[in-house]
């Protein structure tokens, strides 16, 4: 879940929401205090006595840190996701949310997905801040426009065409090179993934 | 070893007390010249006079100056502008006016209404003349230094600061006491070149490569022409870096200690700036900051700084920047005869291959007005809208009116998007209609 800090005796399980508050609270409470037991996660501190100073130090970061998640996810289905494979219009490296802009390519990948006026249907993918979105080394340059990519979504309640994009994998084909139908990029020889993670099962 | 010339003439600068005049005039905008990387001085005065209009009154609508052959065609008849591109760097293309009286056509500058516009009785055709013997020299906004990029010219003036001794690593006993509030210096009321008053619009122009060319014609087309101005705050957009030349959020505050300088100021938006001392880039991830990223050291009592990573954005009535904008900035104290500190000369070089055809400069003073201690808040701001673009013009609506608003692409020059979707129908402008590759 979003946004979720739970904490334990001994543990403080933070996910991706804040990346840069992780950073902050390492270097605030000194080499030691805190070993990394989990990539992605979990966190275990080493001095029971530091907890509270921890947790006053996110409550802080994640209330003062733009890069953190700073509006309700309540308006996208967690417990759907649907797959993509499209074709990048723009990226948009807000502070706090990257977007992806991009219009999906039909079952055969031969051709845009277009609304009921005839207009390329362009879906807005909202991601974690852009500094953890460049960590991952997605950025406008390794996202041009015209760049063909697959990614899963967790769409709008609403049906309107936007989403999030959980803890989807996100992969790119190599230029030029379109996904067999009803494939994806990850299905691509030489296809570059960006972060962890798989695409999602729909 | 570069020469390092003493700035102010001690004599001049007697007579001058002698006479009764004011010190200052000699004291600001001379910094110490290191020669070919610093200091240059100007061939002629600086901040230069604004140019100003041939005449004044609905006598001078649509009536050149004496001697001069207008163009068949100019800014305020043509109807499509981009084919006019022979003619953008005549003077006469924009009636000798510099591009902020073509800005202010309708208006008596921003934020005055007037009487008598300049547009005069019969818009656009009527568009009076300025004054086409006024210009600027271009050789005083080009950079006078040989360095086509900012890495190579702050890394020369490292070199320099090294070869005496330097970067100086200032204490808190040892740094310069800048801290404190600084206005800008307006000796006559004139200001720097790039508030776009002091040159004809074909002179700036020419300083700009083909494609930013362009940009900033259709600026000037749209504001002038249509009156159609996409001003950042008008919108609640950010100003972009180079709003700080003019007057918007410019930097009036400083904080000096010996690990960074901050620069900080509030008006229309906020300002900060920080320069991190004797560090090298990246700073962190290589995401472009509105006001950059920014590196510096002390050679002695002046601050040297580049900066780089900066938001390609524009600046209204004026030149857009892209991603290649770099600045070497100089900041270097100026005290009076008798030692007391005066404020700060800011030579400013601009390096951007992309829309600039040589690196341009920009020399200011701030004058100190007051220390923290005793000056007024530093406010913070936020802007809360009050104007939409409702058919391309900048309008007012009441809480509760409803209107049709397209979302801009806040990273694809929205205000493009809006002069082209409102009133370039009918002309031949870039292809700029989504090409994604696919049917």
């Amino acid at each position: 879940m979003k946004s979720l800090i739970w904490v334990s005796n001994k543990q403080i399980l933070i996910n991706q929401t804040c990346p840069a508050l992780i950073y902050k609270a390492g270097n605030d409470l000194g080499e030691g205090d805190i070993a990394m037991a989990n990539t992605k996660t979990t966190f275990a501190w080493s001095f029971f006595g530091r907890i509270s100073k921890c947790i006053s130090i996110i409550a802080l970061g994640c209330l003062a840190i733009p890069a953190s998640a700073h509006h309700s996810y309540s308006m996208y289905d967690g417990s759907v996701y649907k797959v993509f494979t499209g074709v990048i219009v723009r990226v948009v490296p807000n502070a706090a949310h990257f977007e992806m802009h991009f219009v999906p390519l039909n079952e055969e990948r031969n051709a845009l997905v277009r609304d009921e006026d005839g207009e390329p249907l362009v879906w807005v993918v909202q991601m974690e801040s852009a500094a953890r979105a460049t960590e991952q080394g997605i950025t406008r340059d390794s996202f041009p426009q015209g760049a063909v990519m697959s990614i899963g979504v967790h769409p709008r309640r609403d049906g309107r065409p936007a989403g999030d994009r959980g803890d989807s994998g996100l992969f790119q084909c190599p230029k030029g090179i379109s996904p067999e139908p009803g494939k994806h990029c990850d299905s691509v020889a030489s296809n570059i993934a960006f972060g962890p993670g798989e695409l999602p099962t729909e | 070893m570069a020469l390092i010339r003493k700035k102010g003439n001690r004599i001049a600068l007697l007579l001058v007390l002698a006479t009764g005049d004011i010190s200052l005039v000699l004291a600001q905008l001379q910094p110490p010249e290191i020669s070919g990387l610093r200091g240059a001085p100007f061939t002629s005065q600086n901040p230069p006079p604004d140019l100003q209009s041939y005449g004044e009154g609905p006598e001078w609508d649509n009536r050149p100056p004496e001697g001069i052959e207008p163009l068949d065609i100019d800014l305020f008849t043509s109807t499509d502008f981009y084919k006019d591109r022979e003619h953008w760097t005549d003077p006469r293309y924009w009636r000798c006016n510099s591009p902020r009286q073509i800005t202010d056509m309708r208006s008596g500058g921003a934020g005055a209404g007037t009487s008598d516009p300049r547009i005069g009785s019969n818009p656009p055709f009527s568009a009076r003349w300025g004054d086409c013997n006024e210009d600027w020299p271009r050789e005083n906004i080009t950079s006078p230094y040989a360095f086509t990029s900012a890495e190579d010219h702050y890394q020369a003036l490292l070199a320099d600061a090294k070869s005496r001794g330097g970067p100086t690593h200032h204490t808190y006993e040892t740094m310069p006491k800048w801290d404190g509030v600084y206005r800008e210096y307006l000796p006559e009321r004139r200001r720097v070149w790039n508030y776009m008053r002091a040159n004809q619009a074909s002179t700036l122009v020419s300083l700009l490569t083909p494609e930013y060319q362009q940009r900033m014609v259709r600026q000037l087309y749209h504001e002038g022409v249509n009156a159609a101005h996409q001003w950042s705050a008008s919108n609640c957009w950010p100003e972009g870096f180079m709003r700080q030349w003019a007057t918007g959020p410019t930097p009036d505050r400083v904080i000096v200690t010996p690990q960074v300088v901050m620069l900080l100021g509030s008006s229309s938006a906020n300002i900060m700036r920080t320069v991190h001392l004797d560090r090298e880039f990246p700073l962190g991830l290589d995401i472009p900051q509105w006001y950059g990223d920014t590196i510096g050291f002390w050679d002695g009592d002046a601050l040297i700084t580049h900066t780089a990573n900066v938001q390609a954005w524009t600046q209204h009535s004026s030149w857009e920047f892209s991603y290649e904008f770099e600045t070497v900035e100089i900041f270097t104290p100026v005290n009076d005869e008798f030692g007391n500190f005066l404020g700060l000369d800011w030579e400013t070089i601009i390096y951007d291959s992309e829309a600039l055809v040589a690196p341009v400069r920009i020399l200011w003073h701030r004058s100190f007005v007051d220390e923290w201690k005793t000056a007024g808040r530093l406010g913070f701001v936020e802007c809360t809208r009050r104007l939409y673009p409702i058919d391309g013009f900048a309008t007012q609506v009441a809480p509760g009116q409803v209107i049709e608003y397209e979302v801009p692409d806040m990273f694809d020059r929205p205000w493009a998007k809006i002069w082209k979707d409102n009133f370039e129908q009918d002309m031949q402008g870039p292809d700029e209609e989504l090409d994604l590759g696919f049917e």
